[in-house]
């Protein structure tokens, strides 16, 4: 296994043989995303994006020190204050580094960061939208993307184009396209960790109970039964915090992906065009009925509806609990809070047929608003967040993997294991907020309404059909007339 | 001989009253009934697109819109009936001289002093079905068979609501009737003493019918309170699980929170409908009954 870098060991990173090298794993990941994502951008439209002549910025300048070379002959510098709106669960380890680190040395890079957070959610992004239409938008914005800014918020002409920034050389031209690249023109840089979800382990009380990771189904429902009879929870919801609940359906759906035999884009070109329906993905609903399996079987903790994310962490990494499915965030918050468990923690594919994927969400995007005072220096700061330098102090305080080609960081057991996945092909994007065009409502409330009695879980996905065609029609799009 | 005396003031000095009334309350309900008609995807008029009544026919046709109605008359009249019992309950016991009654009312009016997130945080640790305060105090009393999951059973979870609301407003409708029952003149009480009636028949025909018109008040503050509800819901259960406590606050908050802003302005005006259909024949079935003082 690959030994954990920690937030304190900074000078730790791939000090053995098990280290796993972003090159490796960067370019399987690449691949995926290559095969999933390249045309997403496109999805639905004509936007003329092309990616095989489209070229990463001609500029090669070392992104190592992009100040020293931007800085005018290394003048001492104004520091000025940028402001950088974000979702308060976007501020992660990683970026409680990196801003520590501007802070440091704000006279060499000629800024600082004033980082505000506002609620996530559909809240958050309700803020958010008055903000953008009432142009109170900070210099530097941590968003969805432009994808998302431009047909969720009608606010691409907020964001300034990034065509040509330095650090752009250290990024695989595709795995940029479609998310941080949008109608020809690069909008964002990437920020934070590729995430991977899965399902995270004890590995502790595997082995206490001679278990080994499940490969279908059947294997897992046999690895619940015997954790429940050895006095444990097989597998630990965290229904509190809703969105949460969502997690076992994903993998459902990267099946229905899968199994159409049409690439990401195609699947939901039709699925936007009023073609194809949630309700038609059998795998999806076949997943939405094995969660509540779980729960009816006694595999699930008694109080899931109360327990929070919170604390399936303590419970996980306590071995209270032996299973929790999520995301790779979920390994930055053991990291955070239980340094001295992370090793203890595994991680696999969720096992359904045999053939498992695990969903890939990229990194979050980070822009310049047309609001930004000083526009060059907002796009020089973007340019050092996104360079191999600041990623890297961002790694290692929250190691994952990056799509900067140049970090290298140590992985934790889980991420390794989920990464060891994806070398295998066995990744796919991941379907929600990546594939639809329109919103389909509060899916983890409808899962939530599902576990309650008061939908059925073919309902949970009509519901979701329902949603999307309201808000088609919203737009009054004419597939939905 | 000009009668100066019954015009004080001119219609000039209300303007300024008028004024703010129709920018902060006319001009926005009025908008309000426009969004309703119109689709808008954000916060400028270029953006409007009118579109009948298909906002009213969404909110109307929502799977949740019935479970929100439920649940917000539940959730309403149940309050309503609780904190008015239990306020003038308190109210006329706190209304005699004892030493600590100052210390008592105060005690029961604080919950209304507290944010009702802070509320909502509380009684959402509180409630837990296994580390919560309330159960694990009914476990330790031997009562732990009947432990609820107070806020997770989809048919208790709106009675947790009532429950919690009512904890926190009884005091405050305790403060109306108070001030009803002290403005009351203890002549009253005097002859009635003289003329020998017992304390039930003194509450019966001095107490309760000159305290009705702060009764009255109650009733229908915490009534239009009921229906309107949405803080407390979305800071302890957001309306769940499930639909088990949607209410007619959270769906609204809902429209509005997925960008669609005409069908939240179409919920809130029907919301608004509903709530004078229920407020205005209450109020006047028993205004007919106040007595005046």
């Amino acid at each position: 296994m690959p030994k954990q870098t920690t937030d304190k060991g900074r000078n730790k990173k791939c000090n053995n043989g098990g280290c796993i090298k972003k090159a490796l794993f960067l370019s399987a990941l690449s691949a995926t995303m290559a095969f999933s994502l390249a045309a997403c951008g496109a999805n639905g439209k004509n936007e003329g994006a092309s990616p095989a002549t489209s070229t990463a910025p001609a500029s090669s300048a070392s992104s190592q020190t992009p100040q020293a070379s931007d800085s005018a002959g290394g003048k001492p510098q104004e520091v000025k204050t940028l402001s950088l709106l974000m979702f308060s669960d976007w501020y992660t380890p990683g970026w409680q580094a990196l801003e520590k680190y501007i802070g440091d040395h704000a006279s060499e890079l000629g800024f600082k960061l004033d980082i505000q957070k506002i609620a996530g959610g559909s809240q958050g992004e309700q803020l958010l939208k008055t903000k953008i239409a009432t142009n109170d938008l900070p210099d530097l914005l941590q968003n969805y993307g432009p994808k998302w800014m431009d047909q969720n918020a009608d606010a691409l002409d907020k964001l300034v184009d990034l065509t040509g920034l330095a650090s752009y050389a250290d990024y695989d031209e595709s795995a940029l396209d479609g998310v941080y690249k949008y109608k020809g023109k690069y909008y964002s840089v990437p920020i934070d960790a590729t995430t991977l979800m899965g399902v995270f382990y004890n590995k502790k009380v595997f082995a206490d109970l001679n278990l080994t990771v499940p490969k279908t189904w059947d294997e897992f429902l046999a690895v619940c039964e015997k954790i429940k009879e050895a006095g444990k929870t097989p597998v630990y919801y965290a229904g509190k915090d809703t969105w949460t609940l969502q997690t076992v359906p994903h993998f459902g759906f990267s099946q229905d992906i899968v199994q159409s035999g049409k690439s990401f884009p195609d699947f939901w070109q039709d699925m936007n065009t009023n073609k194809k329906h949630y309700a038609d993905l059998t795998n999806f609903i076949d997943t939405i009925k094995k969660s509540k399996d779980l729960i009816d079987k006694g595999y699930v903790n008694k109080s899931y509806l109360s327990d929070t994310y919170d604390s399936a962490q303590q419970a996980i990494a306590d071995g209270t609990a032996a299973m929790h499915v999520n995301g790779t965030w979920f390994i930055g918050e053991i990291i955070k809070k239980f340094p001295d468990k992370v090793n203890d923690i595994g991680a696999f594919p969720f096992p359904l047929n045999g053939d498992n994927y695990v969903n890939i969400s990229p990194p979050g995007s980070l822009s310049v608003t047309t609001s930004a005072k000083d526009v060059d220096l907002a796009k020089r700061a973007v340019d050092f967040i996104a360079s191999a330098q600041a990623q890297q102090i961002f790694a290692e305080a929250q190691p994952g993997i990056y799509l900067n080609k140049k970090v290298e960081v140590a992985l934790s057991p889980a991420i390794a294991d989920l990464n060891a996945a994806l070398k295998d092909g066995k990744g796919i994007l991941h379907w929600q907020g990546n594939g639809e065009l329109y919103p389909y409502g509060s899916f983890d409330k409808f899962m939530q309404d599902y576990y309650a009695g008061g939908k059925t879980a073919e309902q949970v996905a009509q519901a979701l059909d329902q949603e999307t065609a309201k808000n088609a029609k919203a737009k009054d799009d004419p597939n939905w007339k | 001989m000009k009668p100066t005396k019954n015009k004080p003031y001119t219609y000039t000095l209300i303007l300024p009253g008028m004024l703010l009334y129709a920018v902060f309350f006319l001009v926005p309900s009025l908008f309000g009934g426009v969004l309703s008609f119109a689709n808008i995807g954000r916060f400028s008029f270029s953006d409007i697109r009118f579109t009948g009544w298909t906002n009213y026919i969404n909110v109307l046709t929502d799977d949740y819109l019935s479970a929100a109605i439920r649940n917000s008359f539940v959730f309403a009249f149940a309050t309503t009936l609780l904190k008015v019992g239990i306020g003038t309950a308190l109210a006329v016991f706190l209304n005699r001289k004892l030493r600590a009654t100052n210390y008592l009312r105060t005690v029961a009016f604080l919950p209304a002093v507290l944010s009702t997130v802070a509320v909502g945080v509380f009684f959402t640790s509180a409630m837990h079905p296994t580390n919560g305060m309330i159960n694990r105090f009914l476990h330790a009393v031997g009562l732990g068979a009947i432990a609820p999951d107070w806020l997770t059973d989809p048919h208790l979870a709106i009675y947790s609501l009532v429950g919690i609301e009512t904890w926190k407003w009884s005091g405050f409708t305790m403060a109306i009737v108070l001030a009803g029952l002290q403005s009351i003149s203890k002549d009253y009480y005097e002859s009635a003493n003289i003329e020998g009636a017992s304390e039930w028949q003194q509450f019966r025909s001095i107490t309760f019918p000159l305290v009705l018109p702060y009764f009255n008040n109650a009733l229908i503050v915490n009534l239009i309170g009921g229906l309107k509800v949405f803080d407390l819901v979305q800071a302890v259960t957001q309306g769940g699980p499930g639909s088990a406590t949607e209410v007619f606050g959270t769906l609204v908050f809902k429209s509005f929170g997925s960008g669609r802003l005409g069908e939240g302005a179409a919920a809130s005006i029907l919301l608004s409908l509903i709530v004078i259909a229920i407020t205005l024949p209450t109020w006047k079935l028993i205004a007919r009954k106040e007595v005046e003082l």
